[in-house]
Parts: C-alpha cells; sequence; structure tokens
C-alpha cells in the first residue's frame, strides 16, 4: 500500500512538471513563475497580479497554450484507455483504437466534410469533425454487424471484418485525395493528426465524453477482468458477458470517434499505452485504467510539445508519437516482456 | 433425497444436425455423477447445456427452478465449472485468478462478507494446493499448476454443484488422482454435487455413484458403474476391445483397453489350452484377440486364469477350489479335446489334481499337441515331467522353448 501511494505521488510531480515545461517551451519562451503568477490570477486572484507582464504571453498561456495541453491530456488519456478497453475485450495484444476500421472511417468522413466546403456548427463541433464523428461510429456499427453471429461476436472474425473494412475505406480515401489535390495538405494533417489551435471550446466538447466514458468503464473493470478468463468462464463466474461487451465496445468506439473529431488521427498511443502501464502494475482494470489515462494525457502532452515547438513548422503529433513511442515500447517490450505474456 | 439438477427432453442442434438428442435425467443432491462416451458424443456440449450457455429445447430445472429464471449472479451462486486449463491472454497473479471465483457475490459489502470472500479464498487454495503460488504469474505455471488454480477458482464460488470437463487431461497420474480425490472428497464432506466428464474409465468406475453414458448425442445408460460397464456397451461406442474385470485391490470394476477392433476372420481352428496359475492370460488374450476358436481347462476356479475366460466371455471348464476333479468335469474337458484342432499346454506347474489334465491327455495318440517349455514345473514326484517327456517324442506335438516359437507353431499347424 505504502508503495503505491508513494508511486502515485511520484506520478503526480511528473505530470505537473510536464505541464509547466509544456507551458514554457515554444516559439515564445516563458519562464515559470509567469505561468504561476497567471494561472494563479486567471483561477482565483484578479488581473492585476500579472499587469507587469506582457498581454501577448497572457494570451499565449492562458489561451492558446493551456488549454491546447488539457486537450492532448484528454486525447491521449482517452485514446489509451480506449485501447485498454479494446485489448481486453477482443483479448487481443495487436488490438488498439483503430484496429477495427474505426481511424479509417474517421478519415473518410473528415475528408469528405473537407472537400464539400460545407461549414456549420452543432454545439461547437464543426462540419469535419462531425463527418469525422459519424463516419467512426458508422463503421464500428457496420463491422460489429458484419462479424456478429446471432448473440456472439467472435473475435477472429470481429478483427478481420475490421482490417477488411479499414483497408476498403483506406482506398477511398486515397481516390479523393488523388481527386482533390487542392486539400491534399489539409487532408494529410488530418490524417496524421493534430492539436493545433485547440482551445477552451475543444475541452467543452470532449469533457462530456470523457467523464461519461471513464466512468462507464471503470464501473465494468472487474467484469473486464473477467472476461479476459473468455466469455464462457465469465459467464459462469456470473458476468453477463454479452451485454457487458456491447456496452464497453460502444463506449470505447466513442471515446475514440470523440477524440479522432477533435484531434484527427493520433496512432499508436492505444497500442502501446496499455502496454507500458500492464509491465509496471499487471493486468487489473481498476489500476490499469486510470493509470493508462494519466499515463497517455502525459505522452501526448511530451509529444506535442515536441511537435510545436522543434521545428519553426508544426509536425503532426502522429509521426511524433510514433516516432518517440515504437523505440521505447521495442525498449521495454524486450525488458520485461517474460511477465506481461 | 432433493433432487438438485432435472433435465427434460433436452436437444441442442446446429444447423439442423442434432448434437443432443432428447435427454432425460435426474441428479440428486451430493450424488457424484460421471460422464462418459466417446470423442464427438456430446459430453462438453452437453455441459454447456446444463449451464445455460447455448441455446438448447427443453428444460434444465435446477433446485426445482428453470435455469432460465436465475440472473447469471444468482446461478453462479449455485453452480460452477472447471474447465480445462488454458492460457490468459494477459498474465494475472494467480491470486487474482482464484479471487474472481467471489465475483458473485461482489456486491454484497458487509463486513461479515468481506471476511466470508477470505475465508473461501484462502481454503480454496489450501484445498488446491496452490496457496504457496499464490503471487506467481499465472501463465508461468505448468499445466498441472495452471488446472489447480482454475480449480481453485471454482471451488471460491461454493456452490452447491460443480461441473468440471476433463480436468485431468493434462495432468500426470499424481496429479490427476490429487485433483480427482479433491474433488471427491468436497463431495463425501460438503455434499457438493458434482458432474464430471471423465476421460479415464477407471477414474469414473472407481469414484462415481452413477455414470451418465453418452454416445452419439444420446443417453445409452445412467446407472451404477457396476451397471454401465459392460462389454457390450463400451466396445460398441469405443469401437474397440477391451476387458473389464474386477480390481479387487481397490473394489472397483476395472476397464483395460486391449486393441482397435481389426476386421479380421474368425478362424475355424479349435484351440484347447491347459493352463493354470496365471499361465494363461496373456496366451489366452493373443489367441482371443487372433479370433481363434479358444477353450481352456480344467482350472480350479478363483484362478486368475478363470477370471480372464470370464471377462472375455471363454468358455472354461473350471472345478471348486482345491477339489479334486468331479467325473462332470471330466466328461466336458475329454468332450472339448475330442473336438479342438491344437491342444496348448502352458508353462503351467502341474500338482495332485491338475495333473488329471495331462493323465487324461496321454490317451489321446493323434492329437496335436504343442508344449511350453518350462523346467520347473513339477510338484507330484516326477510325473508331469514323464508324461511331458512321453509326449515331447511323439511325432504330432510340438516343444516351444518360448511364446514366440509358441505362436508361430499355432499358425503353421493345419
Amino acid at each position: 500500500m505504502k508503495k503505491n501511494k508513494l508511486s502515485l505521488i511520484i506520478l503526480g510531480v511528473f505530470i505537473v512538471s510536464i505541464i509547466f515545461l509544456s507551458l514554457s517551451l515554444g516559439a515564445v519562451k516563458v519562464n515559470v513563475k509567469d505561468i504561476i503568477n497567471i494561472i494563479y490570477a486567471k483561477t482565483l486572484g484578479t488581473e492585476t497580479t500579472y499587469s507587469n507582464l506582457d498581454s501577448s504571453i497572457v494570451y499565449i498561456i492562458w489561451n492558446i497554450r493551456l488549454p491546447r495541453i488539457i486537450v492532448s491530456l484528454f486525447i491521449g488519456g482517452m485514446l489509451s484507455i480506449a485501447g485498454v478497453t479494446y485489448q481486453g475485450i477482443l483479448k487481443n495484444p495487436m488490438a488498439d483504437p483503430f484496429v477495427l476500421g474505426i481511424s479509417s472511417g474517421a478519415a473518410l468522413g473528415a475528408t469528405i466534410g473537407i472537400i464539400s466546403k460545407i461549414s456549420f456548427n452543432i454545439l461547437g463541433l464543426n462540419f469535419i469533425s462531425l463527418m469525422a464523428f459519424a463516419g467512426a461510429l458508422l463503421v464500428i456499427f457496420v463491422v460489429y454487424n458484419i462479424a456478429r453471429i446471432k448473440n456472439e461476436v467472435p473475435v477472429t472474425t470481429l478483427l478481420l471484418s475490421g482490417i477488411a473494412m479499414s483497408q476498403f475505406l483506406t482506398a477511398i480515401l486515397s481516390i479523393l485525395m488523388m481527386l482533390n489535390d487542392r486539400d491534399l495538405n489539409k487532408i494529410f494533417f488530418w490524417t496524421m493528426g493534430s492539436l493545433s489551435g485547440k482551445g477552451w471550446e475543444s475541452i467543452a466538447n470532449i469533457i462530456p465524453y470523457t467523464v461519461l466514458g471513464f466512468i462507464i468503464l471503470m464501473y465494468y473493470s472487474k467484469d473486464m477482468d473477467i472476461l479476459l478468463l473468455g466469455d464462457e468462464s465469465a459467464k459462469n463466474l456470473g458476468v453477463e458477458a454479452d451485454k457487458i461487451k456491447k456496452i464497453i465496445l460502444v463506449t470505447a468506439s466513442i471515446l475514440t470517434a470523440a477524440s479522432v473529431s477533435v484531434s484527427g488521427i493520433i496512432g499508436f498511443v492505444g497500442l502501446i499505452v496499455p502496454h507500458i502501464v500492464r509491465i509496471f502494475v499487471g493486468p487489473k482494470h481498476s489500476k490499469l485504467l486510470p493509470l493508462s489515462f494519466i499515463t497517455g494525457g502525459a505522452l501526448m502532452v511530451v509529444c506535442d510539445t515536441i511537435a510545436r515547438s522543434i521545428i519553426p513548422q508544426e509536425i503532426p503529433v502522429g509521426i511524433i508519437t510514433a516516432i518517440l513511442g515504437a523505440p521505447f515500447f521495442i525498449y521495454i517490450l524486450k525488458k520485461k516482456k517474460a511477465e506481461v505474456f | 433425497m432433493d433432487k438438485i439438477l432435472k433435465v427434460r427432453n433436452l436437444n441442442y442442434s446446429v444447423n439442423k444436425i442434432d448434437i443432443i438428442k432428447d435427454i432425460n435425467f435426474d441428479v440428486l443432491k451430493g450424488e457424484f455423477i460421471s460422464i462418459i462416451g466417446p470423442n464427438g458424443a456430446g459430453k462438453t456440449t452437453l455441459i454447456k447445456c446444463l449451464t445455460d450457455n447455448l441455446d438448447y429445447t427443453g428444460t434444465v430445472e435446477l433446485k426445482g427452478k428453470s435455469i432460465k429464471e436465475y440472473s447469471k449472479k444468482e446461478k453462479a451462486k449455485i453452480i460452477s465449472v472447471v474447465p480445462q486449463e488454458y492460457t490468459l491472454p494477459f498474465n494475472f497473479k494467480v491470486i487474482d485468478v482464484i479471487k474472481m471465483g467471489r465475483n458473485p457475490y461482489r456486491d454484497n459489502k458487509g463486513k461479515e462478507e468481506i471476511k466470508n470472500n477470505k475465508n473461501l479464498t484462502y481454503r480454496a487454495m489450501v484445498q488446491t494446493n496452490t496457496y504457496n503460488l499464490r503471487d506467481r504469474f499465472y501463465n508461468s505455471l505448468s499445466g498441472g499448476e495452471k488446472q489447480r488454480v482454475v480449480t481453485a477458482r471454482a471451488l471460491a464460488q461454493d456452490t452447491d454443484l460443480i461441473y468440471l470437463d476433463e480436468v485431468t487431461s493434462s495432468l500426470d497420474m499424481h496429479h490427476e488422482l490429487e485433483i480427482v480425490e479433491l474433488i471427491y472428497r468436497l463431495n463425501r464432506e460438503e455434499e457438493t454435487t458434482v458432474i464430471s466428464i471423465m476421460h479415464d474409465l477407471n477414474i469414473a468406475s472407481r469414484f462415481s455413484d452413477k455414470i451418465l453414458f453418452l454416445n452419439n448425442g444420446k443417453i445409452v445408460e445412467y446407472d451404477t458403474p457396476e451397471k454401465v460397464f459392460n462389454i457390450k456397451n463400451l466396445s460398441k461406442a469405443y469401437n474397440m476391445e477391451m476387458l473389464i474385470r474386477e480390481n479387487k485391490l481397490l473394489n472397483y470394476r476395472e476397464i483395460v483397453p486391449l486393441r482397435i477392433n481389426r476386421n479380421i476372420n474368425k478362424k475355424d481352428k479349435k484351440i484347447h489350452i491347459i493352463c493354470g496359475g496365471g499361465t494363461g492370460e496373456y496366451i489366452i488374450e493373443k489367441l482371443f484377440s487372433e479370433k481363434y476358436d479358444v477353450s481352456c481347462g480344467i482350472i480350479h476356479d478363483g484362478d486368475s486364469d478363470v477370471r480372464v475366460c470370464e471377462s472375455l466371455n471363454i468358455e472354461c471348464i473350471k472345478e471348486k477350489p482345491f477339489s479334486e476333479f468331479s467325473k462332470k468335469v471330466i466328461k466336458n474337458y475329454n468332450e472339448k479335446i475330442r473336438d479342438s484342432d491344437i491342444v496348448l499346454i502352458t508353462d503351467v506347474p502341474f500338482g495332485k489334481h491338475n495333473i488329471t489334465n495331462l493323465r487324461l491327455l496321454k490317451e489321446y495318440k493323434n492329437k496335436k499337441i504343442i508344449i511350453l517349455h518350462n523346467n520347473n514345473r513339477d510338484f507330484i514326484d516326477g510325473e508331469s515331467d514323464r508324461i511331458i517327456n512321453d509326449l515331447k517324442i511323439r511325432e504330432n506335438v510340438l516343444y516351444a522353448y518360448n511364446l514366440k516359437e509358441l505362436f508361430e507353431y499355432i499358425e503353421e499347424i493345419d
């Protein structure tokens, strides 16, 4: 118990330092004291506390960097717990939020949104995001029903139909990209993921999904443990396997769709974060879910900070997550695989 | 006695092919039932139906109420299932796997219940000898250890009825017996009803109150081991030759698998064997399996050769133990000898009573006889050695120095 508390404190300190580091880094460097002043004044104090600071710095910290960091935390967290869920439900360590074709569905939806040039907002989401959201959910619905045999959804058919659907949609996406080379850059950025320009309204958009999704998954965390024993064993241990699998599959898919609709497709986080956390805390979901959320969030903040500050031009964050994540993951896998698999 | 399980008109089919056909049976509280039958008989499917994990037709009543009326959690408080051990996709600690057995009771958050959870998990670990494995990773255990952990998980469920699905097939004979004895103790001491698919017929025969014998999805017989285990039932279902005998040592009906049924024609060579004291067992069985027309005698009852003859349904002329051969027996013997094409003398020792066999045989001058070599068979002051030596020099008598020669001679003689 003591060891657990200590690691939690270390993790907390680590996250806070990452956030401050990320706030201070970028095209304009801001020192930590000023950052604390700004946040303190904006949340509790009066505006006079930072009257000696340049108003553009206040704007950068409060209106640009802080919301972007919070969005990164949420997106990283959502993708990671969705990854935990897919790996658990599909009993397959290769599963991630995108393996069922969700990414391709979202990308195709977004691309149609971009080239159709329709623009309106519902609940703060623009048309492109809405199309991405709809594409993701539509695909998971179709894939699920292709794989379904009566009441059961065999894992192998689910994965295979997901992969087939994914290839099919990617092909259509490529045709659309070829035919619309004016929007190529925009589509490309979208398919690689970016958190550029995300403000407070994006946070408001994803908070309900994040909170609700997290609560639902945590509620079923014990059942998810037992489902790892296999459906039949789970049923014999009193778990309503069919019903619960459906609920958490839908929950994870909505989490994925919501994050994709805000940030585009950011790969790899949902795959590696659950594995990394599992190495340290084991496969019990009651620990795995919250710690994956925090770790995924932190990883995303780090990657996004690098994406926006390493060269003058912004790099799509999906590239950074893959470049950093893959070697780190391989290193961990080599060192500790015996305990996990 | 209370009925814990009542099954009526149970049917299950896939794509209109019947897998389980019209199953009816009752199980009383505290019984130990073994389900046996060849591969593909529908044993596992039957258990899946009985635990309401498949869409069957018909009724399964658990404690007087249809099993479908129970919620999953309520059901899991009454029924537990021990599957064959398997590998998990992610590596849990042993203690966590066993604790999952307490899942049906998870909603009870009272102090008493939490204590109960702990005690029952602990008890399950002690019973299955897994306590010292509790901090190890499940996937790194051996097959036998995994099986014990999976069994512990079911025991932690603390149910009235426990199903086992060929749980011993991955175990060595030590651990096999360990698990079965554990289940048996649970059954006798705590009246837990046990329904187990058994791979090993002898284990089934030794521990069960009743055997449910399944073949082609139907019940062939549902009764005590003594009634179910007979040559007719088993050799047909398993399509092989076997021997069934009373195991006096452990007091149960033992099945000795012999060989797969071969399509060889019945031979019309009639062979009479003079044996006793177990010297005939191997020869009798071998000749029987080659489909010769075999008979034996005269032997005293209680001899192990007599038991082999009885379990193979071979005609055997026998006399009451320790007694002089009666006229009636001798008459039978003479008839048999006259009738037979070959008479075989095993390496049986001869004494006061069974020397009669040789004395009578001496008179059949033209009989084809094969004698198996034995230097120390005379326990009647040299009489048997004299007769054997007289026989040996006859033209129609062959003397075999070992079993290989013996069987070669049998084949050669027309």
